[in-house]
């Protein structure tokens, strides 16, 4: 177990014999560093608001009804999560590409741009929003939904108070999983847009460029970002979002 | 008392809890690395080689090299300036480097401690315009090809997506940049390189060497800069070039030499012909298997492959300390430079 902890944690002390001060205060100022950090930031939130509109009733139908392909549904949406990302981006580019039947009739670039960048993050992690939304809405006694509508409320109303407040530890955790993988996507956004870059290809291309210290600027940004959604995380996971008012 | 013996026994049970497994883990590792050392490592044969040798290496050389030595082929494909740099960083060691060019090898030869000592010239290359014949612009493209209109008229067109490697990581990004720059002189045109490619690390055309087929066979990009042997094995139309651009040409060198590429390192390349070459770096750990699969590359079976799929072979040419080299490789060596 404990062996475990230090593999984890070992790679974050390597690194931080690779970082020069003065290297790194000059690489967070270039330009395609905070262009891409930015992207990323802005790209992994639409996906995540796109994941959640779709993906949070799509979990509570898998939640709270029976029907005959709720197997073969309940193992599509897992999918994602099981395919290597680029053999997913690989597909999405036979859906989405200048070629496809879609990229023929609609004339937007669905790749080499932030749109192809909000498909691939929104492929890859929408199981990291579903599966632990499902398992929130799955812990709810039944008994909650029979009392509300006994007491008058309609099925949708139902959903929105009785549900929806009960499961939304499970459903931050969901939004939190899905955001910080969108961050870190590559595979599948390498194929549909390897421009503009993402903060994981601009880590990519760096790496490649000059090695581990040329990259260093942009994994620490990722660290940061990794350390506040953890925090957020723990928050969450201590129900203190309950007493900030949520 | 009672205390003081569960406080020892406490402080024990935690650093066994620490050490042990750690003493196992090391204990574990050497002994995996004597297994590997009695079994399997020196059957493994490392080449790293340069991104545009990928279907070469993998679907012809691999098998032939394998059964005609019983060695274990482990290839590794990327741009050749990036293998350059892993291998200087201490991120790989492989056993062979095969290079698209000979800078990347010579920067190994250069370093302090040199990381190579020699290295061979074995083939030439020549780029070419690949191109998807799906695109928008393939009849104007093949037109090109057959010399009906200029090819940079048709990659110059309003709308035309250009693919290219990066210039700061593969041979083949730099001499793209190079020959494009060549071309301004040949057709006396000065517009033609900024009309095709823009910036020289335009951020549009820039992909990895890995993935740039997908992009170009999905229709992201119309045409991509490729060798003429990488188009052939990828079966892809292409437009040859002049001579005096496609850096294909010895005889042409002081032609080419007019136009250089400044890497972010602060190296210059300068315009050459484009060669082929291997060098097996000190940090090889599989000597025998290393110098078995140069002397494939060297033979007249490796040859045959070779040129089978479009690579132009030359004389083999040996560059830097031939004391170094292994007597079996270079009797295979004729000239030396």
């Amino acid at each position: 177990m404990l062996i475990l902890v230090i593999y984890i944690i070992y790679p974050f002390f390597g690194f931080l014999f690779v970082i020069e001060p003065a290297n790194l205060i000059e690489s967070l100022k270039r330009t395609e560093i905070q262009d891409s950090v930015i992207l990323s930031l802005t790209t992994a939130t639409i996906s995540t608001i796109l994941v959640s509109i779709f993906g949070i009733p799509l979990a509570f139908v898998l939640a709270r009804f029976q029907f005959k392909a709720k197997f073969l549904i309940r193992m599509i949406v897992i999918l994602p999560l099981v395919l290597p990302p680029l053999a997913s981006g690989t597909m999405l580019l036979g859906v989405f590409g200048p070629y496809s039947l879609l990229g023929k009739i609609i004339p937007v670039d669905f790749t080499q741009s932030v749109i192809g960048v909000v498909i691939a993050q929104t492929y890859v992690a929408s199981p990291f929003l579903i599966l632990p939304t499902q398992a929130a809405f799955e812990s709810i006694p039944e008994r909650y939904e029979i009392v509300a509508r006994t007491l008058g409320k309609k099925k949708w109303q139902v959903f929105f108070s009785v549900y929806l407040p009960l499961a939304r530890i499970g459903i931050l955790i969901g939004l939190l999983m899905a955001w910080i993988r969108s961050i870190g996507e590559l595979g599948a956004t390498m194929m549909m847009a390897y421009n503009p870059h993402t903060v994981s290809i601009q880590i990519f291309e760096d790496n490649a460029i000059g090695g581990i210290r040329n990259s260093v600027a942009g994994i620490i940004l990722v660290i940061i970002i990794a350390l506040v959604a953890l925090t957020v995380f723990v928050l969450i996971r201590r129900q203190q979002i309950l007493k900030l008012g949520w | 008392m009672f205390i003081k013996i569960t406080r020892f026994y406490s402080k024990t049970i935690l650093l066994s809890a620490i050490f042990l497994p750690i003493i196992f883990f090391i204990f574990f590792s050497f002994s995996i690395k004597e297994l590997y050392a009695n079994n399997t490592i020196d059957k493994d044969v490392s080449v790293m080689y340069a991104g545009s040798l990928v279907n070469i290496f993998e679907n012809e050389i691999k098998s032939v090299f394998q059964n005609l030595t019983g060695y274990n082929f482990i290839g590794e494909g990327k741009g050749s300036m990036q293998i350059s740099n892993m291998i200087l960083d201490g991120f790989r060691k492989s056993d062979v480097f095969v290079s698209a060019d000979t800078t990347p090898i010579e920067r190994l030869i250069n370093h302090t401690p040199s990381i190579a000592n020699w290295l061979v010239k074995f083939g030439s290359a020549e780029l070419v315009i690949a191109y998807n014949p799906q695109s928008p612009f393939a009849s104007d493209l093949m037109k090109a090809s057959h010399g009906e209109i200029p090819w940079y008229q048709v990659l110059g067109k309003e709308g035309f997506k250009f693919g290219r490697t990066d210039p700061e990581l593969d041979p083949k990004g730099y001499y793209t940049v190079i020959a494009a720059k060549l071309a301004n002189i040949y057709y006396n045109d000065s517009t033609i390189k900024d009309k095709i490619l823009g910036e020289d690390r335009n951020k549009e055309q820039i992909f990895p060497e890995e993935i740039l087929k997908s992009i170009l066979d999905s229709g992201q990009i119309d045409a991509t800069a490729a060798y003429k042997h990488e188009a052939i094995a990828k079966d892809l139309p292409y437009i040859t070039l002049p001579d005096q651009i496609n850096l294909s040409e010895p005889n042409y060198t002081n032609f080419y030499n007019k136009i250089s590429y400044k890497l972010g390192t602060g190296e210059t390349i300068s315009g050459n012909s484009i060669f082929f070459s291997f060098t097996i770096p000190n940090t090889v750990e599989n000597i025998e298997g290393a110098v078995s699969f140069v002397k494939f590359l060297l033979s007249e079976n490796g040859k045959k492959v070779l040129e089978q799929v479009g690579l132009s072979l030359i004389k083999p040419i040996l560059q830097g300390d031939i004391h170094q080299l292994k007597p079996e490789i270079l009797s295979l060596v004729p000239e030396h430079n």
